[in-house]
């Protein structure tokens, strides 16, 4: 038994995606839609072209109908995944592994999260009826846990430790602004970084993820499929 | 012979400077502090602090009775969840008694009359409107007696109790404002039953005033106590402690009697005289045992010099006098009341689980060894008084509190088990790693009407 990996197997022969933003005169529907077009017209394929779909949102909507119903798609299996903030990543995965086994030619994976509508600040889960004693903190709280104990641990001094964690968020806001479809496309400071307010512990604004609307899709067919694609990237 | 045989009280760490409140009303206020529950305490997480304390002896109750006047639920008992986070056998009855401040003498002489080990805890939230007299003069407080045969300190050689139907202060069920009718009819009315009493219980106990050595008196007010327990003749007035703590209401009976034994000599004559719709004196001799008992847990005047301060906005807040703006989350979904009713063990007992072949402390309890290796091989772990250290830690500015931020630390018990839990009793600039913590029984929120009950650690002080 052993993890073999499905190298060299799969190839994306399209892609599509929305910018990410507080997008709010667009509902889920439409940045599924947009993404899925794009990606369509990017592959030069239509929806009935692809043989299976992959959903990821995390909470966006309930099954497969969330993707199904916008792109009135009629006899696909569409499957719905969520797996935290690696639900898109989740998708894909499970796309690429339904091409690489033989049971699809094609599958399109599309990730969509619709946030801006609740009116709350960062990220809040569906919740789970329980007993009450789970803990109740952000996510940006139970990652800035890590900050102290591996300064404890590796006699970090408070100073350098926010250093070397304002370096993340100065490289991703650099990268940012060179992308169009970047939620923050301004380059940021050290000192802003450092200096920003602080969310969680000692994790600042700058530090933790936006928060955006935004959807994106890749279309997936088998590795030597690839070259005879409409649009190969190969041909 | 019957008397007591444990006691334990609880303060809560914060005070309100009775000084701040005039600053802000134009009114009210007055010298010295009060003691303020936490956002997170109601009566009934503070009867289990006392409680806990009570029978750190090793007492072994056979009935548990609660008192208080601010009941976190009608219709449905409150003692049960102090019950089951003292983790009493599910074969010992617990019974709320109803919420007067008598309710909390009437335990005491249930108990006392009693058979069994019976263990009394009472507890009290008292607040008013800004700038009364019953804001600043109220306090909080819990404090728990056992009662029992075996191991004595205080043997009950008398009581007695005189009855009456006044109007001197009342609330509608479900208000937070005691009202109050004029002090000096009050006063005169608790002075004459109070007389009558003490006299009364004198006589059952066959001993005269002078052989007292001390009463306390529990009284709607400290110059109601004053003005009967001066009349009493006895060796002195326990000190009621309205300086630093203020009246507690249905707790103040049995945190007066702890304090009473805390300063009692052995084979003193002691007495407690309750003013409240009525009188009720208990007279007792102390044994030889309370020499030798060793205080459980902090005495009430080691809690009373204790704690911090609150600001006044703050308290006002946690009453809900002012309302905050709440960070812009959504509010917790209410307890799932399935899900708690199979988690007990866990929720209100913090009982963790235990590997039996590695040892290894699993919190929650889980069915499947950490190591993977073994299922439904583990024993119960009980978890409440152990302590542990902070190994990392952090503050959430965002997530939704009834009163933010969040203090939130991940904790490694000494003996094993580790455990992300909320801290209190704590300001935001005050964690650190490696601060030893201890567990204490908190009210996490309130919602639907039904409160989230679970175990916090707070720091280890004193």
């Amino acid at each position: 038994m052993a993890s073999h990996g499905i190298k060299d197997r799969i190839a994306i022969i399209g892609m599509g995606c929305t910018n990410f933003t507080e997008h709010w005169d667009k509902s889920l529907d439409d940045l599924a839609v947009d993404a899925a077009n794009q990606c369509f017209e990017s592959a030069g394929m239509t929806k009935d072209d692809v043989d299976a779909y992959w959903l990821g949102t995390a909470q966006g909507g309930m099954s497969g109908v969330t993707l199904a119903r916008p792109l009135q798609l009629q006899g696909k299996p569409v499957t719905r995944v969520e797996n935290y903030c690696a639900t898109g990543s989740e998708a894909l995965r499970q796309a690429c592994y339904a091409v690489a086994s033989g049971a699809y030619d094609t599958a399109m994976a599309l990730g969509v999260e619709k946030v801006k509508d609740s009116g709350f600040q960062g990220l809040n889960a569906h919740p789970v009826p329980n007993d009450g004693t789970g803990r109740t903190l952000t996510a940006a709280a139970m990652f800035s846990m890590v900050a102290p104990a591996y300064g404890n641990r590796y006699g970090v001094d408070k100073d350098t430790m926010r250093q070397a964690m304002a370096r993340v968020a100065w490289k991703n806001h650099q990268n940012g602004a060179k992308n169009s479809r970047a939620q923050f496309r301004k380059a940021v400071s050290m000192e802003t970084i450092i200096n920003s307010p602080k969310m969680a512990g000692d994790l600042g604004i700058f530090d933790c993820a936006g928060v955006a609307d935004g959807a994106a899709a890749a279309i997936i067919c088998r590795a030597e499929d690839a070259q005879s694609t409409p649009t190969s990237p190969c041909s | 012979m019957r008397g007591i045989t444990s006691w334990g009280s609880y303060l809560p760490y914060r005070r309100l400077n009775r000084g701040e409140i005039a600053k802000l009303v134009g009114q009210g206020g007055g010298k010295g502090t009060r003691t303020v529950a936490g956002f997170d305490e109601d009566p009934t997480t503070m009867a289990v602090e006392a409680s806990r304390r009570a029978l750190q002896g090793g007492a072994d109750p056979t009935l548990f009775l609660f008192a208080t006047t601010n009941p976190a639920y009608a219709d449905k008992t409150n003692a049960t969840a102090a019950h089951a986070a003292l983790r009493l056998g599910d074969d010992v009855p617990a019974f709320d008694l109803g919420a007067s401040t008598r309710s909390a003498v009437g335990g005491l002489l249930l108990a006392a009359r009693g058979s069994g080990d019976v263990l009394v805890a009472a507890a009290d939230i008292r607040g008013g409107l800004a700038g009364s007299a019953e804001e600043a003069m109220g306090g909080d407080a819990a404090a728990a007696i056992v009662f029992g045969s075996g191991d004595v300190v205080a043997e009950l050689i008398g009581s007695a109790s005189a009855t009456h139907e006044f109007i001197d202060r009342w609330r509608a069920p479900g208000e937070s404002r005691t009202k109050v009718w004029d002090d000096k009819f009050a006063e005169t009315t608790y002075t004459k039953l109070g007389r009558q009493a003490w006299a009364a219980a004198l006589k059952s106990a066959g001993c005269q005033a002078t052989d007292v050595a001390m009463v306390a008196v529990a009284a709607p007010s400290t110059r109601i106590a004053n003005a009967v327990g001066s009349k009493f003749g006895a060796g002195a007035v326990l000190d009621d402690l309205s300086a630093t703590v203020g009246q507690t209401g249905a707790a103040q009976p049995a945190l007066l009697l702890a304090s009473l034994l805390e300063q009692a000599q052995s084979g003193q004559i002691i007495a407690l005289a309750v003013l409240a719709d009525g009188a009720d004196v208990l007279i007792f001799k102390t044994t030889e045992a309370l020499a030798s008992r060793d205080g459980r847990g902090l005495t009430v005047a080691e809690q009373a010099a204790g704690g911090a301060p609150l600001p006044y906005g703050k308290y006002l807040s946690w009453r809900g006098t002012i309302t905050v703006e709440p960070p812009r989350r959504p509010e917790p979904a209410r307890v799932s009341a399935t899900a708690a009713a199979r988690g007990e063990d866990w929720k209100f007992g913090f009982v963790a689980s235990r590997d039996q072949q590695s040892g290894q402390i699993h919190m929650p309890p889980q069915r499947v060894s950490a190591d993977g290796l073994r299922t439904d091989a583990m024993e119960p772990q009980p978890m409440s008084e152990a302590r542990g250290k902070v190994i990392t830690y952090t503050i959430d500015r965002m997530a939704y509190s009834p009163s933010p931020p969040i203090v939130f630390a991940v904790v490694d018990f000494d003996g094993g088990g580790r455990l992300p839990i909320e801290l209190c009793d704590i300001d935001a600039d005050e964690v650190e790693i490696g601060m030893p913590v201890e567990l204490t029984f908190r009210r996490l929120f309130v919602q639907d009407g039904i409160p989230n009950y679970f175990w916090k650690a707070r720091p280890v002080r004193g």
